[in-house]
């Protein structure tokens, strides 16, 4: 089977490349089988004796931890202290907070929990603290308690970026400029760029149009499976259903028909039936039945509504009948009332 | 020229892990065969063919050195409960790779899980050997790129540029199509080479 490969990137003449071959060869040092298998022997030996304190040991650990869950979620009693007090307990627990941010707690919440006969329960105070931190900014002592991200430069594709952030328009035009470049960078951008008009965009027509620009430009790129099956997916959508039928045909006698022959059987039949051929559409369904999942459950229910189609009344029964058996199935409903209408 | 450092003896160790003359059918069904049987050589065999491959591998997933041993143990355990369902369909290096990347990611959840723990005690010291303490600059650099990077990307990217495996295989392990692959693999590449980059500038 042909398969586009992109080329590695160790075989290019880059320092990542040179830093990636040392990698490899310093990851597979010092691994010598003799001396594991050894050290696994004499491991096995001296841990039997010890399961017992093992288990022992984990169960006292396991009803520790739960004690420390449990504890920390329970809402402990608390003498009366200021909101601002209260919540550099909740967040730090290490210093006070500094006189800037002392200050900056409002009249009311500090009244309410000032005026709160001690022992207070909690629970007021800190509902008053957190409305009182609504209004004013964090303290430092918060800031430096809560973890700080990695200060790494961001390494996201922007085009990916600017798609997952909805602003599509933008992100197409970022795809389309990438993908006047070379290489697998421009596939994906070419891929992505008609998902994001098929998707997104709503713009059927224009998707296909990407892909088929994709498909001329790379004929041996590496997702040339998968935008060839987009664009018989997008040949449906858009009711050029001989179109797709022939290319249906193309793809599953390609190399890349294998991975998805199932869809493509389950695609085939749906549009011979469509097209009133019932007995053509019956044999890609039986074709598809035994895929996994969603695809060979829409398979079986299809067949029996092919059958049905064809004026087979006994086998269509028959094989809502089976499609009903079938752990899972997604259409019983449906199924259940095609048999009761051919019951009668 | 050679292009990739070790990797044909690697792949001739992978596909016929031991010679075996006179016995008909590949060499792997047949060791397989003799260790389903209860041959303990043939365990040891197998083991000493595979563990290298296996020991860097979860390496490059982000597995420790103080985590290994336990690790390639707990692989080596999965894979041999699982040898008598092998029928050489697929190639046991694919399912050693499975093993080795579900193994890794319980590794990193447990990680975390102890991390908490030995905070939550006072222990705050890094628990490391001395291996980790080592001042390797090539393996720190790339341990940190790839930690940027997702755990189904990185996987990707380790299968692809590191073993060298082939977009069907990467699939099979992976457990998706074989353009999906190819995406994963060029945003894993971005990221890391950005990283690899940001390091070396800051």
């Amino acid at each position: 089977m042909i398969e586009p490969s992109p080329k590695r990137l160790v075989e290019q003449q880059d320092p990542v490349a040179a830093l990636l071959q040392r990698a490899a060869e310093q990851y597979a040092e010092g691994l010598d089988a003799s001396r594991a298998l050894q050290r696994l022997q004499t491991k096995h030996r001296s841990t039997a004796p010890r399961v017992s304190w093992l288990l022992a040991g984990s169960a006292l650990v396991a009803a520790l931890a739960l004690l420390v869950l449990v504890a920390a979620r329970l809402p402990w009693p608390r003498h009366a202290v200021t909101a601002g007090a209260l919540t550099a307990e909740q967040l730090g627990r290490k210093a006070p907070l500094s006189n800037e941010s002392a200050g900056l707690v409002s009249p009311q919440s500090s009244t309410v929990t000032t005026s709160l006969p001690a022992p207070a329960p909690a629970r007021p105070s800190q509902r008053e603290a957190a409305r009182a931190d609504v209004h004013r900014p964090a303290p430092k002592l918060a800031a430096s308690a809560v973890a700080q991200p990695r200060e790494l430069p961001p390494a996201e594709p922007d085009c990916a970026k600017l798609a997952r952030s909805a602003d599509t328009k933008a992100a197409a035009a970022c795809f389309a400029e990438r993908a006047g470049g070379s290489g697998l960078s421009a596939q994906v951008a070419l891929y992505e760029l008609s998902r994001l008009e098929r998707d997104a965009l709503g713009k059927p027509a224009q998707a296909l149009a990407t892909l088929e620009r994709y498909l001329e430009r790379f004929p041996n790129g590496s997702l040339n499976g998968e935008a060839r099956f987009s664009r018989l997916e997008l040949l449906v959508r858009l009711g050029r259903a001989q179109e797709a039928l022939a290319a249906s045909r193309a793809f599953l006698s390609s190399s890349f028909g294998v991975e998805r022959a199932a869809e493509v059987h389950l695609l085939r039949g749906n549009l011979l039936l469509r097209e009133k051929q019932s007995a053509a559409a019956s044999v890609e369904y039986r074709a598809a039945l035994s895929a996994p999942g969603r695809v060979g459950d829409d398979a079986a229910y299809q067949l029996a509504v092919a059958l049905e189609q064809s004026a087979d009344r006994q086998r269509a029964r028959a094989a809502y009948e089976r499609y009903l058996e079938r752990p899972g199935a997604r259409h019983v409903a449906a199924a259940k009332a095609r048999l009761a209408e051919l019951s009668k | 020229m050679k292009v990739w450092p070790g990797r044909d003896s690697k792949y001739a160790m992978m596909r016929s892990p031991v010679s075996e003359p006179g016995l008909a059918g590949p060499p792997e069904v047949v060791l397989v065969g003799r260790c389903v049987s209860g041959d303990e050589r043939a365990w040891r065999d197998l083991y000493r063919a595979h563990y290298p491959v296996a020991g860097a591998f979860l390496r490059k997933l982000g597995v420790k050195e103080r985590e290994l041993d336990d690790a390639t143990q707990e692989v080596f355990v999965q894979l041999f409960r699982a040898l008598p369902q092998f029928r050489g369909e697929a190639q046991l290096k694919t399912w050693l790779y499975r093993l080795c990347a579900t193994q890794a990611r319980r590794v990193r959840r447990w990680r975390v899980v102890s991390d908490a723990l030995r905070s939550w005690f006072g222990d705050n010291a890094p628990r490391s050997t001395l291996q980790d303490l080592s001042d390797d600059s090539v393996l720190r650099q790339v341990g940190a790129a790839l930690e940027r990077l997702t755990e189904t990307d990185r996987l990707v990217f380790v299968l692809y540029e590191l073993e060298g495996l082939s977009g069907n295989e990467i699939s099979a392990i992976v457990g998706c199509p074989v353009a999906t692959v190819w995406r994963k693999l060029h945003y894993a590449r971005q990221n890391f080479r950005a990283a690899v980059e940001g390091e070396a500038s800051s």
